[in-house]
């Protein structure tokens, strides 16, 4: 009936590739209860190759989730749980001298692995977290002489706790930007944390199955990449993140004296990175409006500075968001 | 003998008391002075009039009240107390200031009577004090001129404002009232609901035909073409409906459009039908086939057409609501 141009190959091709995308979140429901947003955002950052900052109080199965995570592709998994006294030879590793062989070894460190839980990044000092940021951004790791590349997929689920924060290192603005998506976990639903309790009080965890091999996601990325973005949307994108950095120039010039600085370059490009992979999980070969809408305010949420006129006044990042949002027209 | 030798130490006893007693009560006294800032001063002119009482730290004084009407002395007006001042002079002794203004209002000489302070059962009375009333020397070579009216202080924006918001609010309110009654007799609804210049659908369906008359598919712009169908279509709605469709995504309309009880579900399908085959082309290099470029314009024509009707026939009640209403009012003039 329609004559159809490559997208219509391109829409068929992620429909049969991205088909896993419905198993891994049946194992992953399996095991976590509720919690869509946190799966859609692991799963964002795993086909996207991004970074995820996850903010939430304890017990939110953030831990849990992307141990799933790893058990459902087969991958390696290692949680560091960030200390005052943690070093950076604690994180990627450092040269040991066998005395065996009369000489020194490299001991690699927990970094080197596919999923990564930097546990409350915050409670360690800067060189540490510079260490596991330099890690994502370069994915590899210099110990001596010797450069190492980090396995693949290298995905980065890092947390911090918005209580608390006396006796924290807050990660610094450049070092925020690292992560593609800053997720923040809210409690379960009354049911689902009614399944929660019924799980553990009978001690009947039911166990995610591996259904997938690392190479099925780095294909996947590869996917995803592909995923036909148009020029409308670019458009769309640059409008929205423009709108951060001179809300003048969209109708909001009350957030003028509110934004310290908006979103970076690299808000832009993470933004359409992540609006294609949220195309891909709804199975689709192009991106819309509704996708960008659906991931923005994960990218955007901690790439914009505000003003302490904004914190005097309760204005968060969010409420800037949704406002622009709500000005930019969709195209 | 022996009995000479007592009544002489008794003697002495006595005398000895005596000289004691008295002693004490010379170290017990209480003293009252009375000064004027000035023994001389115009008529009217306020003067202080200061009263020192020393006394001993073991004993209580009492001082009268001060008032014009207690005076014999009916010329002189006291016209303000200050409170006591007390101070200690030395390890016994106390000292009571008081302060008096006073002042006269016809000129002469007189005198402030003592002032009694009560100590014990005793009274202790302070001098009087002489002083003279000077009256203004008048120029009697100079002509005799009107009596000046006193000085006004300049009016403050605080001391007026509540005036000037009271009077504005009360012609606003005046005005509101009239404006209502107005409408009462002229029974025409109070808040009349804004209407844009050009009904929403007028403005759609010229749009429409302008589109129509580009040939934008033809020129293959199908793109532009479906992009200029939504565009419409969403200023149709925001206008219509008064739903904001610009900043909005085509679900999020149609979510809108069902949360206004939009009641006609064909209608709604066939919308639902152009936005999302708009999307496709907007976003997904979908290319259409000419049949349904041409289908969907005549779809959105139809569209704007049977949403205007719905409008229309709302008008058309009105107008023959108010047409009856009327007709009925000139029957009962006529009657």
């Amino acid at each position: 009936m329609n004559e159809v141009v490559d997208i219509k190959e391109l829409n068929d091709r992620i429909e049969k590739e991205s088909s896993f995308v419905d198993m891994i979140k049946m194992e992953m429901g399996k095991v976590i209860v509720g919690q869509k947003h946190l799966v859609d955002s692991l799963l964002i950052g795993l086909l996207s190759d991004g970074h995820i900052l996850l903010e939430g109080v304890p017990g939110l199965a953030k831990t849990l989730a992307i141990n799933t995570l790893s058990k459902i592709v087969d991958a390696d998994f290692s949680r560091i749980q960030f200390t005052p006294d943690l070093l950076p030879a604690d994180l990627i590793g450092t040269m040991i001298y066998s005395q065996k062989k009369e000489e020194f070894q490299v001991k690699k460190g927990p970094v080197f692995t596919n999923f990564v839980l930097a546990d409350e990044i915050n409670r360690s000092p800067a060189k540490v977290q510079s260490a596991l940021l330099e890690s994502m951004q370069e994915r590899q790791v210099t110990i001596g002489e010797e450069t190492y590349q980090l396995p693949q997929p290298f995905l980065v689920m890092a947390t911090q706790n918005p209580i608390e924060q006396e006796g924290t290192y807050p990660l610094p603005e450049a070092q925020v930007d690292r992560f593609m998506l800053k997720v923040v976990v809210d409690y379960p639903k009354l049911e689902e944390e009614k399944m929660i309790v019924r799980h553990n009080v009978a001690k009947s965890f039911p166990k995610a199955t591996a259904i997938l091999k690392p190479e099925n996601i780095i294909n996947a990325r590869n996917v995803v990449k592909d995923v036909y973005i148009d020029e409308k949307i670019e458009q769309y994108i640059l409008d929205i993140v423009f709108a951060t950095r001179f809300p003048e120039k969209y109708g909001l010039e009350k957030f003028a004296s509110m934004i310290n600085y908006g979103g970076s370059p690299r808000a832009s490009i993470n933004l359409a990175m992540a609006s294609k992979a949220y195309a891909f999980i709804k199975r689709r070969g192009y991106v819309i409006p509704e996708d960008v809408r659906a991931v923005c305010h994960d990218v955007l949420r901690h790439r914009i500075g505000l003003s302490y006129e904004a914190e005097a006044e309760n204005i968060t990042s969010e409420d800037i968001i949704t406002e622009i949002l709500n000005t930019v027209e969709v195209p | 003998m022996v009995q000479l030798k007592v009544y002489r130490l008794y003697i002495i006893s006595l005398f000895i008391c005596v000289l004691c007693y008295g002693g004490a009560i010379k170290a017990q006294t209480v003293s009252v002075d009375v000064k004027l800032d000035t023994t001389e001063f115009l008529i009217g002119e306020q003067v202080g009039l200061e009263i020192h009482v020393m006394q001993p730290k073991n004993v209580s004084v009492g001082l009268p009240i001060f008032k014009t009407e207690e005076l014999d002395q009916k010329d002189i007006e006291i016209i303000e107390e200050l409170t006591n001042d007390t101070s200690l002079v030395d390890d016994k002794n106390w000292l009571i200031k008081k302060r008096l203004i006073i002042t006269s209002f016809n000129a002469g000489r007189y005198i402030f009577p003592p002032i009694p302070v009560l100590y014990y059962s005793d009274t202790i009375k302070s001098e009087p004090v002489l002083f003279t009333v000077n009256s203004i020397d008048i120029d009697t070579t100079q002509a005799i001129k009107d009596i000046k009216m006193p000085y006004s202080a300049p009016v403050s924006f605080a001391e007026v404002m509540p005036w000037v918001g009271g009077s504005v609010g009360l012609v606003l309110i005046i005005l509101v009232l009239i404006y209502i009654i107005r409408k009462i007799i002229k029974k025409e609804p109070i808040i009349k609901r804004n209407k844009p210049k050009e009904p929403a659908h007028i403005i759609a369906l010229r749009d429409l035909e302008k589109l129509k008359a580009n040939k934008l598919w033809q020129k293959d712009r199908i793109k532009g073409y479906y992009t200029e169908l939504t565009d419409i279509l969403r200023m149709y709605l925001w206008n219509r409906y008064s739903i904001k469709t610009l900043e909005r995504t085509s679900d999020e309309i149609l979510n809108s459009l069902k949360k206004s009880e939009f009641e006609n579900e064909d209608l709604f399908l066939i919308l639902r039908d152009i936005l999302k085959t708009s999307d496709l082309v907007k976003f997904a290099k979908f290319k259409p086939l000419a049949n349904e470029n041409e289908k969907y314009l005549k779809e959105s024509f139809d569209f704007v057409e049977k949403t205007k009707l719905i409008e229309e026939v709302l008008e058309q009640k009105d107008d023959i609501a108010s047409s009856k209403e009327k007709e009925v009012e000139e029957n009962i003039e006529n009657n």
